[in-house]
């Protein structure tokens, strides 16, 4: 092995001597490096695991549902172009019974196809077999809900299908491509308890559902390369006579753009997080190589009197940057991949894939080293310019004394009375005023990226709070089978434990502007409504128009559309109108795309009377099960769901992500201010360990002097605070933007609580670090000071 | 150049040296650096007794024990063995707080390359101690009592290398020690601003009755010493009482 060059021994030593900062940096380093790794390769995981899924398994391209067609229809369909295969199937919701289940379940039956093998959205047989034709109570049961029940082979429950009642038997559990997010619709979370996905035999389904012979779903492949929108505008067309509701693509479908939307945080956070890192990496390692080179220039003398160039002078710092990024980088490697493997087993609890594995390519280990040098490298770049710069004989020399003196605030006479120890905080940080603007934003954006990390807490709450305490106030929601006239208020009102009751009615149309168009559920509620009242961002009730919808912000802007406006409706189902409506006004609100209505108006529009779909419950809640028993009996009551399911679903979600994501930032956040501020002080220390030293021989204590170093700290960090809220707010602001989908809009609820817990962080970690410099004070050596020259 | 020593604020300690009584009481004590083969002897067992109110040059070449007796007694450093009674205090015994106490309340220092804080004006580095203490001259009187009254307000780089170590003599000075430790004041200086920092030592010693221990190299100083101490190799070669003292204009170079 060839032996080191005495200047990298002088690196190695160098480092080794200046090894707490040397880590400090490295940490910083670490974090980039953790962070850009876990979101970039559990995102790499996710979108290869769903890639090779849907390749596999074949998932479909576009969807349609409808309310009946005759199987010989199919080959219409199939006819079409653009469409490369159609498969027919039947689907319909079930209300079930399953033993130890008190609150009622919901599930949705699908027909199995004939070939599997070849079939669209095929199924991935996990446990025991397919159903036998000849027995059409067996079935097979989706993964995640076999798991929340305990089901295996021979487990068997009832079911409630089209008001028959039907004991149906597990003989296989799978998972399916169209299912990897299960989540039972008018949800906002999964609850695989309460709703679940299984498969019958398709003549079983029929018998049941009356549709022998007949279909009521199909899937697409489409042809690569032809529109898309060209082509689910003719399935429309073909399917209008039989109740079509809207062919979508798979932008539209509900699985795949929740992963879409898990992607998009995904990126936005490795877009913007890990760049925060390095900025203040580059920032540190600019300062602590400048301090060096300060500290050597008669080193730097000796070396080009030597006959060192200028370049081999600066890349032996350089290196010392690049070594620093080394470290970061291995360290950074080692726990990103540790994080990527905790975040999609995370994942693995929500997305159902039949093999999710954690992968980390080449390309991203390589794109996180290229960044970390760059950015490691840019801040060395700075800093050894001066080294260029320098000539033998004035790097020999010793350096020219610092001039100080007052500054603005002193001829104000603003700093009367901080006394001498005072003015040399002050000066010091006026003395170097780009190394202490640094520090600031260094602190600044610690405390802006934690506060915009953890306000996704706020956001979560103002969304509990108006979407579960203010919107959905009721109880219970009941869905029925078909339309039901107003009489329906009345028999829903005589149940047991009933206390109010409000109707409502939806309905699938196609909104058009000019060449803009969108597929839509038009929620038709009662202007006075109480229980499921419309809110708006701010948390305002929203009184619905007379006539005309009311557009959700995100909608609106799909459309082009703004209030006063008129928007072309289709009505996908029913008597298919179509109409003029005008957009009476658009509401910010958290759900993406969101279009309102009043009941009555829908219902004059659809030309259907008085009637609803489902209602809103408010109950006696210790009414609860004599009510539930009740509705089993009722026939034409489709779904009953407990609001109170949701909630507690929805803070698990909360707990169970967010908080374990919440520590990772406030770890990350504290080792950037902790980074940040140790390098200062040390800076500081090392610079100022003369005049420190000379104060504790004038008969200045330990803590007197410490304070000192201190001081200057918490000072710049005080200046740092301020500005790292205004960067949380705007950084919130940004990521709030960023995260929003068309399924969601995350509201903006920013707490002080939040920024006050992030300030306490940012600024625990900054004064911790400085005392552990603020120890050294003690070992200031106090004779050599008498001796030497500074 | 002013030699009128402001009085004290409030009537503590004598102005006047109480003289006979006994500053410093030095005995026996060594200092060993290092162990083993590596152990290097800077003192090896010194008696000595200094009066209060004297001026006392301490003369000998470099490594000869003289600097580390005067860090001793300053408290920026420890014996190895024996005992240095500063009045009634052992500072051998003295732990690191009481050591920075009795530096704060007690002694002064001048050192050869003035140790100012750069970021400081003259007042502001005199401040430096007048805030530490009770009985001290205001920052304004202290540096007039070194003659840069006019020179207040500049900052250590503004000024030259005699200014700059009268302004560390005035800051030794402002809290009226009771020692003043200067180790190779004028070592930094020509011969002319030397005499000038040399005159303003001579006339605290004078006037305030501060003990006074000055290390040099330059043996002409001895002629201003109530007392000369000479080292040579960790030991004290002799002691002198000079009964003729001269002004420090009469130091030659």
């Amino acid at each position: 092995m060839k032996a080191l060059s005495s200047l990298d021994m002088k690196l190695l030593r160098d480092m080794w001597r200046r090894r707490g900062q040397v880590l400090a940096i490295a940490l910083v380093i670490t974090s980039a490096v953790a962070t850009l790794i876990m979101a970039l390769g559990a995102l790499e995981s996710l979108s290869s695991a769903r890639a090779a899924y849907y390749e596999r398994y074949r998932f479909a391209d576009a969807f349609v549902s409808l309310k009946r067609a005759p199987d010989t229809f199919a080959t219409r369909l199939r006819a079409l172009p653009g469409v490369v295969r159609a498969e027919v199937r039947v689907t319909t919701f079930a209300t079930l019974d399953i033993s130890g289940m008190k609150d009622p379940v919901r599930g949705l039956a699908i027909s199995l196809p004939t070939d599997n093998a070849a079939a669209l959205n095929a199924l991935v047989l996990r446990t025991g077999r397919f159903p036998d034709p000849a027995r059409p109570d067996e079935i097979i049961v989706h993964e995640a809900f076999a798991n929340a029940h305990g089901f295996s082979p021979g487990s068997t429950f009832a079911a409630n299908i089209n008001g028959r009642r039907l004991t149906l038997t597990v003989v296989g559990i799978a998972l399916s491509p169209e299912f990897i997010y299960v989540i039972a619709p008018g949800e906002i979370v999964p609850d695989d308890a309460r709703y679940g996905v299984f498969w019958m035999d398709r003549k079983a389904l029929s018998a049941v559902t009356d549709t022998q012979g007949a279909f009521n779903d199909v899937l697409f492949r489409l042809s690569p390369g032809v529109s898309e929108r060209d082509t689910l505008a003719s399935i429309d067309t073909l399917l209008e006579p039989y109740g079509g509701t809207g062919a979508y693509g798979r932008s539209q479908h509900m699985s795949h753009s929740f992963l879409d939307s898990e992607f998009g945080q995904l990126s936005t956070m490795a877009g913007v997080i890990p760049e925060i890192f390095l900025l203040v990496a580059s920032f540190l390692v600019y300062s602590v190589i400048a301090r060096q080179i300060e500290t050597q220039r008669e080193e730097i003398g000796i070396l080009k009197a030597f006959g060192y160039s200028d370049a081999a002078v600066a890349w032996h710092y350089i290196k010392m940057a690049l070594l620093t990024a080394m470290i970061g980088l291995t360290l950074g490697w080692a726990s990103g991949y540790w994080l990527a493997g905790l975040i999609t087993d995370l994942y693995r609890l929500y997305f159902r894939f039949p093999n999710l594995e954690l992968s980390v390519s080449l390309a991203v280990l390589a794109l996180s080293a290229l960044v970390a040098m760059a950015a490691t490298g840019a801040g060395a770049l700075m800093a050894v310019v001066r080294v260029m710069k320098l000539s033998p004989a004035v790097a020999m020399a010793p350096p020219v004394p610092a001039v100080y003196g007052e500054g603005p605030l002193e001829r104000l006479g603003l700093l009367k009375g901080i006394g001498s120890t005072g003015f040399m905080i002050v000066r010091h940080i006026t003395r170097f005023p780009l190394r202490s603007t640094m520090t600031v934003t260094g602190i600044a954006l610690s405390l802006g990226l934690l506060i915009s990390t953890t306000q996704f807490f706020d956001s979560v709450r103002v969304m509990i709070d108006t979407f579960f305490f203010r919107a959905q106030r009721q109880d219970v929601s009941v869905t029925f089978t078909e339309l039901r006239n107003e009489n329906v208020r009345i028999d829903l009102a005589r149940l047991p434990g009933v206390i109010s009751v409000e109707l409502r009615r939806g309905m699938t149309a196609r909104l058009t502007n000019a060449t803009r168009g969108e597929r839509v559920y038009i929620q038709g509620i009662d202007r006075n409504a109480r229980l499921s009242q419309q809110v708006d961002i701010d948390g305002r009730a929203i009184v619905l128009p007379r006539e005309g919808l009311v557009l959700s912000r995100r909608l609106a802007d799909k459309l082009a559309v703004k209030a006063g406006d008129t928007v072309d409706l289709r009505q996908l189902e029913g008597r298919r109108r179509t109409a003029s409506v005008p957009v009476a006004f658009v509401i910010d609100e958290y759900v993406g795309l969101a279009a309102y209505m009043d009941r009555s108006a829908l219902n004059r529009l659809a030309g259907d009377g008085p009637v609803a779909a489902s209602a809103a419950l408010k109950i006696d809640p210790l009414r609860e099960r004599e009510l539930f028993h009740a509705v089993r009996d009722i026939p034409g009551i489709f779904t009953i769901s407990l609001q109170r399911h949701a909630y507690t679903k929805f803070r698990e979600l909360v707990d169970q992500n967010i908080m374990t994501m919440v520590w990772f930032y406030c770890g990350f956040a504290a080792i950037i201010a902790f980074g940040v501020a140790y390098n200062a002080s040390r800076i500081t220390l090392s610079e100022r360990s003369h005049e420190l030293a000379t104060l504790r021989v004038l008969g200045y204590h330990r803590t007197e002097v410490a304070r000192i170093l201190v001081g200057e700290l918490v000072l710049l960090t005080i200046l740092g605070l301020p500005l790292g809220v205004l960067a949380g707010y705007g950084l919130s602001l940004y990521m709030i933007e960023r995260f929003t989908t068309d399924l969601f809009q995350m509201p903006f609820g920013l707490t002080a609580a939040t920024v006050g817990q992030a300030i306490l962080v940012v600024g625990g970690a900054a004064l911790v670090s400085c005392l552990m410099v603020a120890r050294n004070v003690a070992g200031l050596d106090l004779v050599r000071v008498l001796k030497t020259r500074e | 150049m002013t030699t009128t020593i402001p009085a004290p604020q409030t009537s503590g300690e004598p102005a006047e040296p109480a003289r006979g009584r006994i500053a410093f009481r030095v005995r026996g004590i060594t200092k060993v650096y290092g162990t083993g083969t590596a152990a290097v002897h800077a003192l090896r067992g010194i008696d000595l007794e200094l009066p209060e109110g004297e001026f006392v040059v301490l003369l000998g070449p470099s490594g000869s024990g003289k600097s580390t007796l005067l860090n001793i007694m300053g408290g920026l450093d420890r014996a190895t063995a024996g005992s240095l009674h500063f009045r009634e205090q052992d500072l051998t015994k003295s732990s690191e707080r009481e050591l920075t106490v009795y530096r704060r309340k007690h002694v002064g220092f001048v050192f050869q390359f003035y140790n100012l804080i750069p970021s400081l004006t003259a007042r502001e580095n005199v401040s430096l101690v007048t805030e530490l203490v009770d009985n001290v001259m205001t920052p304004d009187e202290a540096l007039k009592l070194v003659g840069l009254g006019d020179r207040m307000s500049h900052f250590p780089a503004e000024l030259s290398g005699g200014e700059q170590q009268r302004v560390a003599v005035a800051r030794a000075v402002a809290k009226r020690p009771d020692v003043l430790l200067c180790d190779e004041p004028t070592g930094a200086l020509d011969s002319v601003t030397g005499i000038r920092v040399l005159e303003a030592l001579a006339s605290v010693n004078r006037q305030l009755g501060t003990t006074t221990v000055v290390i040099t190299h330059n043996a002409s100083i001895a002629v201003m010493a109530h007392r000369v101490v000479r080292f040579a190799d960790g030991r004290i070669a002799s002691v002198e009482v000079n009964s003729d003292r001269r002004p420090a204009s009469e130091v030659r170079w």
